[in-house]
C-alpha cells in the first residue's frame, strides 16, 4: 500500500531529494491555487500567480461560451459567476491545465526566438509526415491559435470535452430550461476538434518520426524551441508534456536537473538549460546542490524517481484515490 | 519491423464494446500474440483505450502509444477517426523502441531489501507500509500522525516509548520488541532514518507453541467492504451511470422520449446503488472499535462556502438558495476537515432533497460556550419531534422510499460527529423548518 507523499528516494543525494521535494509540491500549489481563487486558502500562493491562472481560466470560459452561444451574444458571458461557485473549476486538472500555460509562457519568454529554428528546420523534410507536423506545430504556436478566442484549441480532448459540457449544464442552469442549439454548438465544437493540432501532440509527433536523437532535441532548447524540447522530455521520461512544463517551473531547478540527468544530459549542457530557464530565479544554495550532486545520479536512479513523480501526479489529478 | 513510418497505415476497427472488428494483418497478430482472437476485445490495452475514449468523446485523436510484443517494446503513433459505433484506426508509424532503461526489468531486478516496512516523511506522516506492517492499516492511516498511528497499533511498553522518541528525533535504534493489539503477533522492530523521512524494519518472532503465521484478520478488517468491495463495486456503478447518463441526454443523437426517460432511471438507479456502497464503507469504518478522526485546525464558515459551492447546481435545479455565512464570521474547530465537510453536505443535501422548490437554506456558523457550532436549517415542513432521534439510527428512513437516501447518512454524520469529540443533533424552527445542529470542540 502507498501513498503519493511517499517520493521514493532512499539515498543521500541532496539534488534528488530537493528533486523530490518540488516535485511533489506543484501538485500541493495545484490544491492551493484552486482554494484561493473559490474559497479561502491555507498556504497562499503569490498575488501574481493568481492573478495569472484566474486569467488563464477565465480567459479559456470565455472562448468556450463565446462558440457555444456565438448566435446569442446579449447573454454573454453568463457562465462565470456559475462556475466559479459551482466548484467545477476546482477540479485539479483544469487548474493544472491553467498553471502548465502560465509556466509556458514564462518558459518561452527565456528563449530569444529569433534563434529558434524550433519546428521550421522540419519543414521541408523528405518524410511527409514529419514535414506536415512541423507546419501544424508553427501554426499553433502562432499567436492567431493561441490568442484570445481559441484558448481551448490547447486543452486536451478529455479536458475539452468535460468542460464544454459542464458549460452546457451551467448555461442551461442560468437559462432554466434544455437549450438544444447549445447543445448542437457543442457537438460541432467537439467534432471539429483535433488535438494532433494542438502544439503539444504536433511537437511529439516530429520527436517520434524525427530521426535527431532524443539527447540532442533535449540538450538544445534554445535551438529547437519550448515544445519541442518538453515533447522529447516527455517521450523519453514517459511524463506528460504540460507535467514537464510544471515540474521546470518549479519553485526549484532541482527536478529539472533530475529528469535531465534522466535523460543522460551532460553536467554542462544541464548546465546550461538550468540557467536559460532558470537564470534569474537560480540562488546560490541551489547551485552548490546542483554542482554536487548532479554527477552522481545515475539515470536509472533519476528514472525511478520520475516514476514516483508520474504516479503521484496521476493519483492526485484523479482526485487523490488509493486504486 | 525497426523502421519509422510505414508506407501504407496499418488499419483497424474498434466497436464501443472494445472488440477489434476488423484489422490489417500486422495488427490482427499484434492483438494474437497479445492473447486475444478474432471477433474478441482487443487484447493491447493501450490501444483499446485510446480507441474507447475517442468513441465517448467523438474526436478525432492522435498520439503515440506505447506497447509490449513479445520481447520488444514498441511505440505507435495512432490516427483514431471516432463514429457513434465504432473507431477507425490507422496506425501510421511502427517504432522498435531501444532496450528501455528503466530499473526493475527482469536483466536489473531492484532487490528489496526488507518486504515489512513502514515509512514516515520527514515530519512523521505514515507514507508507505509493506508486507506483514500494512496488516489492518486502512488508506486513511497514510497521511497520519505516525506517532498516533504506532500508539494504536501496538502495546504500550518500554519498547514503544524508546521507538516513538526514535522516530521524533529522527534518529536509528536498535532491535525492540513491539506486541500488535489486532493479533498480538511479536515484532522485533529497527527504526532508521532515510533521506526522506524515517523507516521501521519490522520482523515477526515466533513465539514457543505458537509459530509465525499469516495475520488473522482483526474484526475490523474481518468486514472488508469499505476497502476491498467498495472500490470493485464503484468502477462499474461508475460506467453505468457514464453510459447511462449519455444515452438519457441523447448526446449522440435523438432517441424515444421513454427510451431516454428509462435511462435516466437506470443512472438514478445505479446513482443511488453507488451512494449506498459510499454509505456502507462508511458504516464499516464509523462501526470500528478504534475508529479515529483526525484532528485539523479548520474553519466552519470555509467548511460552509465549499458545501454550498459543491451542492450549487443541485439547489439551483429546484430553484433552492443556499445562504452561507459572511466571510468575516470566523468559526475555528479542531475536527477532521474532510469528516466535517462529509458532514455538512449530507444535511444540506438532505434539505434540499426534502425541502420544496424555491425555498431557502441557511448554514449559520457561531462559537458558543467554548464550541464550534454550525447550523443548517431549512424551510421544510420540519420534523416530528417523536421522530426526532430516530432518524440518527441504522437505516431509519422514517417511511420513505424512492428518493435516493439510504437511511445511514444521519446515523453516519452522528458518529463521525462523536468521533470528533462533538454531537450532531436535530430541532424544530419557530416557523417549521429543521435545524440540524453540530458541535465541534474548538481548541
Amino acid at each position: 500500500m502507498e501513498f503519493p507523499l511517499d517520493h521514493g528516494v532512499d539515498d543521500n543525494n541532496v539534488l534528488m531529494k530537493v528533486g523530490a521535494e518540488h516535485a511533489h509540491d506543484i501538485d500541493a500549489l495545484c490544491t492551493d491555487i484552486a482554494s484561493v481563487i473559490f474559497p479561502s486558502a491555507i498556504n497562499p500562493p503569490t498575488e501574481a500567480m493568481i492573478s495569472a491562472v484566474s486569467a488563464k481560466l477565465i480567459q479559456l470560459v470565455s472562448d468556450l461560451e463565446a462558440r457555444l452561444l456565438s448566435k446569442r451574444n446579449p447573454h454573454f458571458p453568463l457562465t462565470w459567476e456559475t462556475l466559479s461557485k459551482s466548484g467545477f473549476l476546482r477540479e485539479p486538472d483544469l487548474i493544472d491545465f491553467a498553471l502548465a500555460r502560465v509556466a509556458e509562457d514564462r518558459l518561452g519568454s527565456c528563449i530569444a526566438q529569433d534563434k529558434v529554428k524550433s519546428a521550421s528546420a522540419y519543414l521541408d523534410h523528405q518524410n511527409g509526415t514529419l514535414a506536415d507536423a512541423a507546419q501544424t506545430l508553427l501554426a499553433a504556436e502562432s499567436l492567431h491559435r493561441s490568442g484570445a478566442g481559441s484558448t481551448y484549441l490547447g486543452l486536451t480532448s478529455e479536458l475539452l470535452y468535460k468542460l464544454t459540457w459542464q458549460i452546457v449544464a451551467a448555461i442551461e442552469i442560468c437559462e432554466g430550461a434544455r437549450q438544444p442549439e447549445v447543445i448542437a454548438a457543442a457537438k460541432s465544437l467537439l467534432s471539429s476538434f483535433c488535438e494532433a493540432d494542438r502544439a503539444q501532440d504536433a511537437a511529439r509527433k516530429i520527436v517520434h518520426f524525427s530521426d535527431d536523437p532524443t539527447q540532442t532535441l533535449v540538450g538544445n532548447p534554445e535551438i529547437y524551441g519550448l515544445h519541442l524540447h518538453v515533447a522529447a522530455l516527455s517521450a523519453d521520461l514517459e511524463l506528460d508534456h504540460d507535467h514537464i512544463l510544471r515540474l521546470i517551473d518549479a519553485s526549484s531547478s532541482a527536478p529539472y536537473a533530475v529528469m535531465l540527468a534522466a535523460c543522460g544530459v551532460s553536467k554542462t549542457h544541464a548546465l546550461k538549460n538550468i540557467f536559460l530557464f532558470r537564470g534569474d530565479l537560480i540562488t546560490p544554495r541551489e547551485a552548490g546542490i546542483f554542482e554536487s550532486g548532479y554527477a552522481s545520479i545515475s539515470p536509472d536512479e533519476a528514472l525511478v524517481q520520475i516514476g514516483y513523480w508520474a504516479s503521484a501526479r496521476a493519483q492526485f489529478l484523479s482526485g487523490g484515490k488509493l486504486p | 519491423m525497426t523502421g519509422t513510418q510505414l508506407l501504407n497505415p496499418i488499419s483497424g476497427e474498434v466497436d464501443a464494446d472494445g472488440r477489434l472488428v476488423s484489422a490489417d494483418d500486422a495488427l490482427a497478430r499484434l492483438h494474437e500474440r497479445a492473447g486475444g482472437r478474432k471477433d474478441e476485445l482487443l487484447a493491447v490495452p493501450a490501444i483499446k483505450t485510446l480507441a474507447l475514449l475517442s468513441i465517448k468523446l467523438q474526436m478525432k485523436l492522435s498520439r503515440a502509444v506505447r506497447v509490449a510484443d513479445d520481447n520488444e517494446n514498441l511505440e505507435l503513433w495512432i490516427e483514431i477517426d471516432p463514429t457513434p459505433d465504432k473507431a477507425k484506426l490507422s496506425i501510421i508509424s511502427w517504432r522498435v523502441l531501444p532496450d528501455v532503461r528503466r530499473a526493475g526489468y527482469a536483466d536489473n531486478p531492484v532487490q528489496i531489501a526488507h518486504d515489512n516496512v513502514m515509512k514516515f516523511d520527514p515530519v512523521g506522516r505514515l507514507v508507505r507500509a509493506t508486507g506483514d506492517a500494512a496488516h489492518g492499516l486502512v488508506p486513511p492511516d497514510f497521511g497520519r500522525d505516525g506517532r498516533a498511528l504506532l500508539a494504536t497499533l501496538f502495546e504500550a511498553g518500554e519498547g514503544l516509548d524508546m521507538l516513538l522518541s526514535s522516530l521524533s528525533a529522527r534518529k536509528a535504534t536498535s532491535a525492540c520488541t513491539l506486541k500488535r493489539i489486532s493479533d498480538a503477533g511479536l515484532f522485533h522492530v529497527r527504526g532508521r532514518s532515510v533521506a526522506n523521512g524515517y523507516e521501521l524494519l519490522f520482523e515477526r518472532l515466533e513465539t514457543p507453541g505458537h509459530p509465525a503465521e499469516p495475520p488473522k484478520e482483526s474484526p475490523a478488517a474481518g468486514a472488508l467492504f469499505g476497502k476491498n468491495l467498495a472500490p470493485v463495486l464503484r468502477q462499474p456503478l461508475g460506467r453505468i451511470i457514464a453510459n447511462a447518463e449519455t444515452i438519457g441526454s441523447e448526446l449522440q443523437g435523438p432517441i424515444r422520449e421513454n427510451y431516454a426517460l428509462y435511462a435516466r432511471d437506470i443512472a438514478n438507479a445505479a446513482r443511488h446503488l453507488s451512494a449506498l456502497v459510499d454509505d456502507l464503507g462508511d458504516l464499516e469504518a464509523v462501526e470500528r472499535p478504534d475508529f479515529k478522526a483526525a484532528r485539523d485546525n479548520i474553519e466552519l464558515g470555509d467548511v460552509a462556502r465549499r458545501v454550498a459551492g459543491l451542492l450549487a447546481l443541485k439547489a439551483a435545479d429546484h430553484r433552492i438558495t443556499v445562504h452561507t455565512p459572511s466571510e468575516d464570521i470566523l468559526v475555528p474547530a479542531v475536527a477532521e476537515f474532510r469528516r466535517t465537510l462529509q458532514i455538512i453536505l449530507n444535511l444540506v443535501n438532505n434539505a434540499i432533497r426534502y425541502s420544496p422548490d424555491g425555498t431557502h437554506i441557511f448554514i449559520d456558523i457561531a462559537t458558543v460556550d467554548s464550541e464550534a457550532v454550525i447550523t443548517v436549517r431549512d424551510q421544510g415542513k420540519g420534523i416530528d419531534p417523536a421522530d426526532q432521534e430516530k432518524i440518527f439510527e441504522k437505516f431509519e428512513r422514517l417511511g420513505r422510499s424512492g428518493d435516493g437516501g439510504s437511511g445511514l447518512g444521519l446515523y453516519i454524520s452522528r458518529r463521525l460527529a462523536r468521533a470528533m469529540g462533538g454531537e450532531l443533533h436535530v430541532e424544530n424552527a419557530e416557523d417549521g423548518g429543521a435545524v440540524f445542529t453540530l458541535r465541534l470542540p474548538n481548541n
